[in-house]
């Protein structure tokens, strides 16, 4: 009888604990944003908005926004659009908020302790988006001076572990190593998929393609081990000098 | 069916080109043009004025834009009164791809009205 009794004491415990804990580990769901009202200030304060504003500052850090940077983020918006009820709209709205964070820098550190402290739960959500983050500034080869101090100061509001952050940076600095452009022309034309007397425009097309299928999603790598956004980075690398190597042999 | 996927693909490549320009144009170009007003180099409403009235057909405009961004010259300029007010923009060193994206992005977008990038707040 104790024995019953002690059972069901334990399978409440049990219970309550996961109910806490499913409270705070928030997934970007359509389900999720169900009720959401879609509108300037309440995407512009949500987690996702107050990411994009960081992606912004990140972006821009070195003084422009290259072509993959502009891929990646653009493919960024459809991918968080998605999980909101009014897609559209929701796209029109990151962008603008995108385009206004970009402009100034001051207060990049007053918006990472507001998401910081929105995800303070949420440690593999933060690992996350700094992961999104630091490979966002890899993005354009390397990383500037401005690029790292920008990162540096989000990474000390999340509290972020600064072992664990140097460990994803180095990862990143091992993995754009790695990537060496095709040998050859021909291996190049291979990546992309496409034939030697292929027009400029079916390349971009290609090329675009493949970004797309290779990216690292925002959404999709919830949950998702380190190594998704390592893959998917390095791929989406490879596919881009490809890329570069083609327009350059072209001139 | 088939139809009507075709078209679909046609459209999302629209959008996704479209998309790449927009973030291209206000992450670099705004700098210093700014869309309606002029501060330190032509505003964009006027670039996008002169060059339409120039070059009204879409592929031309395309072509003359980006291949005078990427090598800016007095001679070549069809903007002369702004060379002398605000002196020759510099060589950016923007691939022509990148410049042939931006350039299409500006000829879709009329900047007097809400436009993509720019949505009521």
């Amino acid at each position: 009888m104790s024995n019953i009794i002690l059972f069901a004491l334990l399978g409440a415990v049990f219970y309550y604990i996961f109910k806490s804990y499913s409270k705070f580990t928030a997934q970007y769901s359509q389900e999720a944003f169900k009720d959401f009202s879609v509108s300037y200030k309440s995407l512009k304060n949500s987690d996702l908005g107050l990411f994009v504003a960081l992606v912004a500052k990140v972006a821009k850090a070195d003084g422009h926004v290259d072509a993959l940077e502009a891929q990646l983020i653009g493919i960024m918006f459809d991918d968080i659009a998605k999980v909101f009820p009014e897609p559209q709209k929701t796209k029109e709205i990151l962008k603008q908020i995108f385009n206004e964070e970009k402009e100034h820098l001051e207060n990049t550190e007053q918006i990472a302790h507001t998401l910081a402290r929105a995800l303070k739960r949420n440690k593999a959500q933060q690992e996350q988006f700094m992961g999104f983050l630091i490979q966002l500034a890899f993005a354009d080869g390397e990383v500037t001076q401005s690029e790292e101090n920008i990162l540096a100061a989000i990474a000390e509001a999340f509290e972020f572990n600064p072992n664990k952050y140097h460990a994803i940076f180095d990862q990143f600095e091992a993995m754009m190593k790695n990537v060496h452009p095709q040998a050859t022309l021909d291996d190049a034309y291979k990546v992309l998929g496409v034939n030697k007397n292929d027009d400029m425009t079916t390349i971009k097309k290609a090329y675009r393609k493949l970004v797309r299928q290779y990216h690292p999603d925002i959404i999709k790598s919830q949950g998702k081990s380190e190594e998704y956004i390592k893959e998917a980075t390095a791929k989406t690398q490879e596919i881009n000098q490809a890329y570069e190597m083609i327009k350059k042999a072209r001139g | 069916m088939k139809f009507s996927l075709l078209y679909l693909s046609v459209f999302i490549n629209f959008l996704n080109a479209s998309q790449s320009g927009s973030l291209l144009f206000h992450g670099n170009c705004t700098t210093c043009h700014f869309e309606t007003k002029a501060v330190s180099a032509p505003s964009m409403m006027e670039v996008r004025k002169r060059y339409l009235s120039a070059f009204p057909e879409k592929k031309d405009f395309i072509k003359q834009m980006s291949q005078w961004v990427q090598k800016p010259s007095e001679t070549t300029s069809i903007m002369q009164d702004a060379i002398d007010k605000y002196e020759l923009m510099p060589n950016l060193a923007f691939e022509k791809e990148v410049l042939r994206d931006i350039a299409e992005y500006i000829y879709e977008t009329d900047f007097t009205k809400q436009h993509d990038g720019h949505s009521l707040k």
